[in-house]
């Protein structure tokens, strides 16, 4: 990625590895990764980082070209060694996604509330952790 | 030759058996099942029973006016019901402790200190030891920023007490690693400038201070009868991984004896009056002591009263005798925990309460079954004949299972009652009627697991348990791994479910597997095995189990993937032979009645002996 480090990689928090340019580096312990699209709401990242954290899960910002969430979602969760990635999109829709699961595991759309994408960080810790998810899975 | 059809109308079920019958030989066609409708030996049956003879006429591809015979059996009406009663309660006075688990509590250790709140820190006098109480709505950014500059400026702040999921967000953004425990939702409740203690333990662990007596005394400051008055405290902390104790001049947590009426039971001549609040031995041992019961009576105004009036009223209803007539002639009351907010809890605790679960049946004589009869007769235009009394026809039925013998008694564990009955080397038939069944053990694994929710008791009692332990495999209860090709839903996602026919159920439990399954069983050992010895005894020749010979277990919880074996378990020790039963070596544990109301038409089952009611 070319363009300059936006707010994102600074408000993924402590729990958070902040922003890596390629996922299959051994230095980076195992995280969830989150791709998220450069235009993404900031508010959003934040939100879904802390919800991993407060599980006790690291997560790896990455960035993405793709302006839809469940494509990013995609990449994320095909690049994490937990298997496990959240895309968010350029418009703030959330997609969490497992790499061996065909269909999206969950998803928020966009202008979900704070609480709303705390909880869905949470449940894509808790994919990784095998504890029940909180947030009501996608339709289908 | 001649069409004909056995009707047996049950407590939940009405089955039908239809055969073509030619002087004593007979052809079994096909056999039916369906919900019975209203109170058996009512005429509120009759739609049942017509279902049960088209679904069997169907199934047998015959029409409906090659139909000669139906053959009813002689149901008297059961009304059961079933009641709880909490006897203890634990309260929280002051607001001294908060000892719900949240998930993920921050940082570790014990920090002692004045509770103070978030937006008056910056008052709070350099040095000082604080615990920091921060209301809803805080943004973790926010409320560590705050506690770091409070921490910069000298103050001692040495815990937190949150009311969000927030206390692994702010101790990871803190300067000094403290405990917080958050999720608190009546956290504007806690007491301020009082001294409290907040102590998480690592993962895995649980806390050591604040659950242990003289730990309590040490933060405190306490002597020996102060001591003794926060020992309650401390009990009721122990086992869980962070909690908080603030001193408070008259804090207290209290277990209290909750009254809840009595129970006056009538037999042999005498009336005994127990308590409920005894608990299940002492309400057993009771009417041991006046058995044979003849009546009980509840107090008026508590649930079990209510219970055993409501019993009362709805055989009244249904049968048109006086409620002053009816009797309850049989109670099982049933020990129990079950979870219950603690009053005055500021976190939404729980607490594990005891409480008496408590079955009662009343049988009457006064069958409706020629109302039933006569409808049915006009319904499908046949002659309708009433024969063979339940237990009897019931065990003549059981008779017909490949290995067994005379003497054989029978057990049919239905929805409210356990019925057992005996055929003795003579021909005699003994039956006896138990209140307790299916109903109540689901009724105990629904409050014992805090489901508040029938439907996932009743399938956590009917189906086994798995985890499930990926997107691709779970692991049933007994170990065993099964891997799917296609993704398990996330709804089922690291829950326990339970392994219907339909798929896999989540059951709304945040316990593990293992203790939805020792709720199940035990649920099933207290009702199920307790009342098959209970009625087993009293038909048995001399009272003695012993003496039985086989045991043949009949009805839909025969079904059951684990009763029989349970009961069969419980039955050993005393030489008895004890299984499913197979009537006629095909037709498995169901349709005893009506394939035995056919043969005993045919002529070739031994004729009907009158049954000798040892209780009703």
């Amino acid at each position: 990625m070319s363009s300059p480090l936006s707010g994102v990689a600074a408000s993924g928090g402590p729990g958070c590895h902040g922003r890596i340019d390629r996922a299959d580096d051994p230095a980076l312990p195992p995280a969830v990764l989150v791709a998220v699209h450069d235009d993404a709401p900031d508010g959003v990242v934040r939100e879904v980082c802390a919800g991993a954290e407060e599980q006790g899960i690291p997560t790896a910002l990455l960035g993405s070209v793709a302006p839809g969430a469940d494509a990013a979602g995609r990449h994320a969760a095909s690049e994490s060694r937990l298997e496990v990635g959240v895309g968010v999109g350029v418009d703030g829709a959330v997609v969490v996604r497992h790499a061996l699961v065909s269909d999206a595991v969950l998803g928020l759309a966009a202008g979900a509330s704070a609480a709303a994408l705390r909880v869905l960080g949470a449940d894509a810790a808790r994919i990784v952790a095998g504890l029940p998810l909180r947030t009501l899975p996608a339709a289908g | 030759m001649s069409l004909v059809i056995g009707v047996d109308i049950g407590n939940s079920t009405t089955e039908a058996c239809i055969a073509e019958v030619e002087g004593s030989g007979i052809d079994r066609l096909a056999s039916s099942l369906t919900a019975t409708t209203g109170v058996k030996g009512t005429p509120a049956n009759t739609a049942g029973a017509v279902t049960a003879v088209r679904r069997a006429l169907e199934a047998a591809g015959r029409p409906s006016d090659a139909l000669a015979t139906v053959l009813l059996n002689e149901a008297t009406p059961v009304i059961s019901g079933l009641a709880m009663e909490t006897i203890t309660e634990t309260i929280i006075t002051e607001s001294t402790m908060i000892g719900h688990n949240p998930d993920t509590p921050g940082g570790e250790g014990l920090g002692v200190g004045t509770t103070v709140t978030l937006e008056a820190l910056g008052e709070v006098e350099a040095g000082a030891p604080a615990v920091v109480v921060v209301g809803a709505g805080a943004d973790f950014d926010d409320v560590a920023g705050a506690l770091n500059r409070a921490l910069e400026r000298g103050v001692d702040v040495v815990a937190a007490v949150m009311h969000g999921d927030d206390a692994v967000l702010v101790v990871n953004r803190l300067s000094r690693r403290i405990p917080v425990v958050d999720e608190v939702s009546a956290v504007d409740r806690v007491p301020l400038g009082m001294l409290a203690a907040v102590e998480v333990a690592p993962p895995g662990r649980t806390i050591r201070t604040l659950s242990d007596s003289y730990g309590l005394a040490s933060t405190f400051d306490l002597d020996a009868e102060q001591t003794r008055q926060v020992s309650p405290v401390a009990r009721a902390l122990s086992g869980n991984r962070s909690a908080v104790v603030v001193r408070t001049p008259a804090g207290d947590v209290t277990d209290r004896r909750i009254p809840v009426g009595t129970l006056t039971l009538t037999g042999s001549g005498r009336t005994l009056d127990v308590g409920v609040d005894g608990g299940a031995d002492a309400i057993m041992e009771a009417i041991g002591r006046v058995a044979p019961l003849t009546d009980v009576h509840g107090e008026a105004g508590t649930h079990v009263g209510g219970m055993l009036a409501n019993v009362r009223d709805t055989m009244t209803d249904v049968t048109g005798q006086p409620a002053s007539e009816i009797r309850i002639r049989d109670v099982l009351a049933v020990d129990t925990l079950v979870p219950a907010t603690v009053r005055g809890g500021l976190a939404g605790e729980v607490s594990k309460e005891n409480a008496v679960a408590l079955a009662a049946m009343v049988r009457t004589s006064r069958s409706r079954m020629q109302a039933v009869a006569d409808a049915l007769s006009t319904e499908i235009g046949c002659e309708t004949i009433i024969g063979g009394v339940e237990g009897e026809v019931a065990v003549r039925g059981a008779l017909t299972t490949p290995g067994s013998s005379v003497p054989i008694a029978i057990i049919d564990m239905g929805g409210g009652s356990t019925d057992a009955a005996l055929l003795d080397r003579d021909g005699a038939v003994s039956a006896v009627h138990v209140a307790g069944a299916g109903e109540l053990v689901t009724k105990l694994i629904d409050s014992e697991l805090g489901l508040e929710d029938r439907e996932a008791a009743e399938s956590v009692k009917r189906h086994p348990l798995a985890k499930v332990e990926s997107f691709f495999h779970v692991r049933h209860e007994d170990g065993t791994v099964q891997f799917f090709t296609e993704p398990l839903s996330p709804h089922v996602f690291a829950k326990v479910v339970t392994v219907t026919p339909d798929g896999l159920a989540p059951v709304p439990v945040r316990g593990p597997l293992e203790e939805v399954r020792r709720v199940r069983r035990e649920a099933k050992r207290r009702v199920f095995v307790v009342n098959a010895l209970r009625a087993l005894v009293q038909v048995a020749p001399q009272g003695s189990l012993r003496l039985l010979g086989s045991v043949v277990l009949l009805g839909g919880s025969a079904l059951d993937f684990e009763i029989p074996g349970m009961v069969a378990d419980a039955l050993a020790p005393f030489g008895v032979v004890c299984g499913i039963g197979n009537v006629h070596g095909t037709e498995g544990p169901r349709n005893a009645v009506a394939a035995g109301l056919v043969d005993a038409y045919a002529g070739t089952a031994a004729g009907p002996t009158p049954v000798e009611e040892v209780a009703s």
